[in-house]
């Protein structure tokens, strides 16, 4: 019961590390690309955040299991030919939820194969890790890119078109004025990454406080 | 001569104009990353110039396959991305087995190079495929010139985005991420935002 | 012995960066004369206005770290005047304002504000306001043609081309040169007074607070570029006579290249920095997509400054670790 609690508690915080207080976008400056530069809109931040956690979570658990069996040097090359192969129905699925979407987001879609949270998970955390750990990782991971895509789009987008989830904006080829802009995005993120610091450093202040007995 | 300038131009072009590191955005999570490491900078731009090469050539070869039907074009990624891993694997396994003090030295940048080759041609494979071979050549060269060039400014970076005066929240990441967005914003000033 | 780590921009005391500052601020209220007299009292509440919101903008970055604020300086007021001079007379009153939004909370006050700024953070907030707001940035009223000029309301204006933009298009402008000296032309407003720009130029020199090599090395080598590859069917010396007096090239020379916290710091540093945003500036000219790429060259000059006197100081050497991981 205890251990189940500890899992459980423990599976919670690598799940609000991944969201939150690590986010691999603004603590780790990974997967930085389909938010700036594909994150110019809701429709395509929802659309790459579905193929980012079908991709993810697939290829996490895949090297969870099979990571450790090989070569730390053939472990890269291989994460990405897996990345690859499960990229396609990853796109096939998130095609059949939002139908045109893989069409739609172009090259954004293919980029999620190299997108560096997927692999960086995949290739560091998944082979070393059990493998709850690695599907809260996964999940939270998505969840915080999620958060992140989605409220960058959600400005930008509604700066650009004062509202959301317009017909589609189309492909990059749009997306070529003012805050829809890849150099929008790092600005946004740079205030997101700033606010996150903002709220770990308050956390761990609290925690220190708590900490000190009181007299 | 009309080959060497046609090469030399794409580089221009690859560095300034369509820089997709700047312009676009692309790859900057392992240009930040390769900014820590000024030592292996050269390599990992050659690194990046000969499987950008690599992975150009197969893709001109391979894409007309894949553009005869609207169903294959979804692999195309896929397909450079399988080129890149190939590529990677190959070099990994020839320097372990040819030069094992190289591999050893530089091993730990050959992936993250390889990895970025896809990241920065796949807009060129998915957008443009009739890339000559001096096109390709030109490119493969600016891009990595474009990501030295990157990772050179990065490097100096951390003064501007680490000092004591500046708010705590904003001391490194969010300041890089910032001091990126106004680079980025200056070389949008050459193509107005369209890259391609 | 300590050795106290100063802050750019490095001059004799503390009380002389806000001396500094008055400088230029004096010679930029030199650059409205010329303006209020041709046009009435719109450049002076275009300036006003621009100064107020960066003001403003640093009270709130302020209040919101809940740090001591500090407007004494006066680079905030530099950083306002900066940007309304580059602004087209006939703009909306918000347009200044957001880049000197834009200015003061992303590119200045993140960086820890004065002495730490990477980027001008003026060319921050026009190259901003030039990538969102490009017509309102680039579309300029006819001096030519007698139009009443309301102080503050926006207004319709007949339009026209600058020369900067007709140069871009491949065609010769057609303006008399004196109207060029004397900056009767369609062009942002504190740019087009070549003469006065010039004469402020001598008088921040003379005062040292700009350093003159990097305006020489910036215009030489926009000169150079100008005579050897004219982008109109000319003599070289109408090339360069045309590049030099249309749009914000001269006034980015004399205010904005010359800014000592971006700038390197030693001299041949400086010289090369010039010629580099020199030649950036008419690379922008050639193959950028608007007309003025002054605030565009100045952030990538800006960004190799660093390089530049790394490089000069020997502190770079390829093979080192700068930090560690």
């Amino acid at each position: 019961m205890t251990n189940r609690k500890t899992l459980l508690r423990e599976t919670g915080t690598i799940f609000l590390n991944g969201a939150f207080f690590r986010n691999p976008v603004l603590v780790g400056a990974l997967g930085v690309y389909p938010v700036v530069a594909g994150g110019y809109n809701m429709r395509n931040a929802v659309e790459l955040s579905l193929l980012f956690l079908f991709l993810t979570l697939p290829l996490a658990l895949l090297y969870c299991l099979i990571g450790e069996m090989m070569a730390v040097w053939l472990r890269p090359g291989l994460v990405l030919t897996a990345s690859a192969v499960l990229y396609l129905p990853a796109a096939w699925l998130t095609d059949r939820l939002i139908p045109g979407s893989v069409t739609a987001l172009g090259m954004f879609a293919g980029l999620m194969i190299c997108n560096s949270v997927i692999l960086s998970r995949a290739n560091d955390y998944a082979p070393s890790h059990i493998g709850w750990a690695v599907a809260a990782d996964a999940l939270g991971c998505s969840v915080g890119f999620t958060a992140v895509i989605c409220l960058s789009a959600a400005i930008r987008e509604l700066w650009l078109k004062g509202g959301l989830w317009h017909t589609n904006m189309g492909v990059y080829g749009t997306a070529d004025a003012g805050v829809s802009l890849p150099f929008f995005g790092f600005i946004l993120l740079g205030f997101f990454a700033a606010f996150v610091k903002w709220a770990t450093q308050k956390r761990s202040t609290k925690a220190e406080k708590r900490r000190v007995p009181r007299v | 001569m009309n080959t060497f300038v046609q090469i030399l131009l794409t580089a221009l072009m690859a560095v300034t104009s369509e820089n997709i590191l700047f312009a676009g955005g692309i790859g900057f999570s392992r240009v930040l990353r390769a900014a820590h490491r000024p030592k292996m900078l050269g390599m990992y731009s050659l690194f990046i110039s000969v499987f950008t090469l690599i992975s150009m050539v197969a893709a001109y070869f391979l894409s007309p396959l894949l553009a005869q039907s609207d169903t294959l074009t979804v692999l195309r990624p896929s397909l450079l991305a399988f080129c890149s891993a190939a590529a990677y694997l190959a070099a990994a396994l020839l320097l372990k087995t040819f030069s094992p003090q190289f591999f050893r030295k530089y091993g730990q940048i050959l992936s993250p190079s390889a990895i970025n080759t896809v990241v920065l041609s796949m807009p060129y494979v998915l957008k443009s495929f009739k890339l000559t071979l001096p096109n390709a050549v030109g490119f493969a060269l600016g891009t990595g010139a474009a990501f030295f060039l990157a990772a050179m400014i990065f490097s100096r970076a951390p003064e501007s985005c680490e000092n004591p005066d500046m708010p705590k929240a904003f001391s490194g990441l969010p300041a890089t991420l910032i001091y990126i967005g106004i680079l980025s914003m200056a070389f949008a000033g050459f193509t107005g935002g369209k890259l391609f | 012995m300590t050795l106290n780590e100063a802050r750019a921009p490095y001059v004799k005391s503390e009380a002389s960066v806000s001396s500094m500052m008055r400088d230029v601020l004096f010679a930029l209220l030199m650059l409205l004369v010329l303006p209020v007299v041709h046009y009435g009292v719109r450049p002076l509440v275009m300036a006003g206005v621009t100064m107020l919101a960066c003001a403003v903008c640093e009270i709130l970055f302020s209040l919101i770290q809940t740090r001591s604020i500090s407007l004494s300086d006066g680079s905030s007021l530099v950083t306002g005047m900066v940007i309304a001079m580059l602004m087209p007379l006939n703009a909306p009153l918000w347009l200044p304002c957001a880049a000197a939004a834009f200015a003061i909370l992303v590119a200045k006050m993140p960086f820890g504000s004065i002495g730490h700024t990477p980027f001008n953070p003026a060319a921050a907030g026009v190259a901003f306001a030039a990538l969102c707001w490009p017509k309102e940035m680039f579309s300029y009223f006819d001096p030519a043609v007698s139009q009443s000029i309301p102080p503050y309301q926006d207004f319709t204006a007949v339009l026209t081309h600058s020369p900067a933009a007709v140069l871009k298009n491949g065609l010769k402008p057609d303006i008399l040169p004196l109207d060029m000296l004397w900056g009767v032309f369609a062009g942002p407003l504190g740019a087009t007074g070549i003469l006065v720009i010039a004469a402020c130029g001598l008088f921040l020199f003379l005062k040292r607070t700009a350093r003159w090599e990097i305006t020489a090395s910036f215009l030489l080598a926009a000169t150079l570029i100008a005579a050897f590859f004219p982008r109109i069917a000319c003599s070289p010396l109408t090339s360069v006579k045309y590049e030099l007096m249309s749009g914000s090239l001269l006034f980015c020379s004399v205010f904005m290249v010359t800014d000592p916290v971006t700038a390197p710091h030693r001299m041949l540093g400086r010289i090369l920095y010039g010629a580099f945003a020199g030649f950036l500036i008419m690379m922008f000219r050639r193959f950028g997509a608007f007309e003025q790429g002054a605030a565009f060259a100045v952030l990538i000059a800006n960004a190799a400054a660093p390089q530049i006197d790394s490089l000069l100081c020997g502190t770079l050497r390829l093979g080192d670790e700068l930090y560690d991981e």
